[in-house]
């Protein structure tokens, strides 16, 4: 008995429930707009060089320079990481070989400059000219360190062949900063090759590309070519 | 066994996630271009020697001057030097002086080297097309008087070398 008055109680709150389903409660909607979601912006920006891109002609060994490319993490509302590389080196004869090419013994190999040509760089993080405090040196096979870097505050150049590694996740550009990349070059007269008459790189031409990469804090880091 | 599986899912988990690091960030990326370096050349020619007067007969108390322009056809400013150098039969009549090592004092010399009509044997010429890219040298042959008979009919070469190198 107990349980067929459970069963008719259970019943009855149930049609008690189907009868308020159908009936006209009084309701009110309110709606919460403008929630906007928007991506951030990364942007990066290669200012006006000096004298970046080089197009330095004429040279000869005991020759240096300096040029300087600023970049900018632009109108970015997020930070960024930077990457840089060097890339698609390309070198050539100039042209036919020369009389004092050929009398040191050269042939058309498509280039030597890459033999005596070196290069060093850095990133200027305030900017000012020099390699000081907070800059980071960018070194050969990719390495990197922040002042006074590998050598004490002094460069060791190399060849380009030897930069071409690229360096990763350098530092974090904030919203709108600005940084100098610097790429100082030398040709010496002291010449690296002994077997070799200097004399093989006139006329000859060296050429390279400077890639630079801003992704976001956390990305996998490297530049895509 | 449980802990097992739990670290295997784990180390899944971690797996995916580096996977998913690499894919789908922001990033922005600008190249410079075009950045290239040339080296110059740095190349002399001679032109052809040609003496004032014949030198196929010379005797002694002779002197004979030999121009021979040098021209810079490269396209960096050099300095050059003249050398000159004296040899033949005509170089070592006197056999005793010679096999002493001693210059026979009646041998021919370069008495003069000039360039441009200055005695200088240093001088630099301008890239190709510059103002002062070919010089006229000259150089004199001075026959000694005290010269003798034993000379009579031997012949020398005077060797003319240009050093050109970059300013």
């Amino acid at each position: 008995m107990k349980r067929i008055i459970l069963s008719l109680s259970v019943i009855a709150a149930v049609a008690i429930g189907a009868v308020g389903a159908t009936r006209a409660y009084f309701s009110d909607t309110e709606t919460s707009t403008g929630n906007t979601f928007s991506a951030g912006k990364l942007d990066l920006v290669l200012g006006a060089g000096n004298p970046i891109p080089f197009s330095v002609a004429n040279l000869y060994p005991g020759q240096s320079g300096t040029g300087k490319v600023t970049l900018t993490n632009a109108t970015g509302s997020l930070n960024g990481d930077l990457d840089v590389k060097i890339a698609n080196m390309v070198q050539s004869e100039g042209g036919p070989l020369t009389d004092p090419e050929i009398k040191a013994g050269d042939y058309d190999n498509g280039g030597d400059l890459d033999l005596s040509f070196v290069i060093a760089a850095y990133l200027d993080v305030n900017r000012n000219g020099v390699f000081d405090a907070g800059d980071y040196q960018l070194a050969y096979g990719g390495q990197k360190a922040i002042y006074p870097g590998f050598w004490g505050g002094d460069f060791h150049y190399t060849s380009v062949s030897n930069m071409l590694t690229g360096w990763n996740d350098i530092m974090t550009m904030t919203a709108d900063q600005s940084v100098d990349l610097v790429v100082m070059w030398q040709l010496p007269t002291a010449w690296t090759y002994p077997a070799y008459n200097q004399n093989i790189i006139q006329t000859d031409t060296l050429g390279f590309d400077v890639l630079t990469s801003l992704e976001q804090v956390g990305g996998s880091g490297g530049v895509t070519e | 066994m449980k802990r097992i599986l739990l670290s295997l899912s784990v180390i899944a988990a971690v797996a995916i996630g580096a996977v998913g690091a690499t894919r789908a960030y922001f990033s922005d990326t600008e190249t410079s271009t075009g950045n290239t370096f040339t080296a110059g050349t740095l190349d002399i020619t001679l032109g052809t020697a040609t003496y004032t007067t014949d030198v196929t007969n010379m005797k002694p108390g002779d002197v004979k001057t030999l121009t021979l322009n040098v021209n810079n056809v490269g396209s960096l400013p050099l300095n050059y030097t003249v050398s000159t150098a004296l040899s033949g039969a005509i170089m070592s009549v006197d056999e005793d002086l010679a096999t002493s090592g001693l210059q026979n004092p009646n041998a021919p010399v370069v008495s003069a080297v000039r360039v441009d009509g200055v005695a200088t044997t240093t001088e630099a010429l301008s890239a190709v097309g510059g103002t002062d890219a070919s010089d006229a040298g000259e150089v004199d042959i001075t026959f000694p008087a005290g010269a003798g008979n034993g000379y009579q009919g031997l012949s020398g070469n005077l060797g003319v070398t240009f050093d050109a190198v970059q300013q």
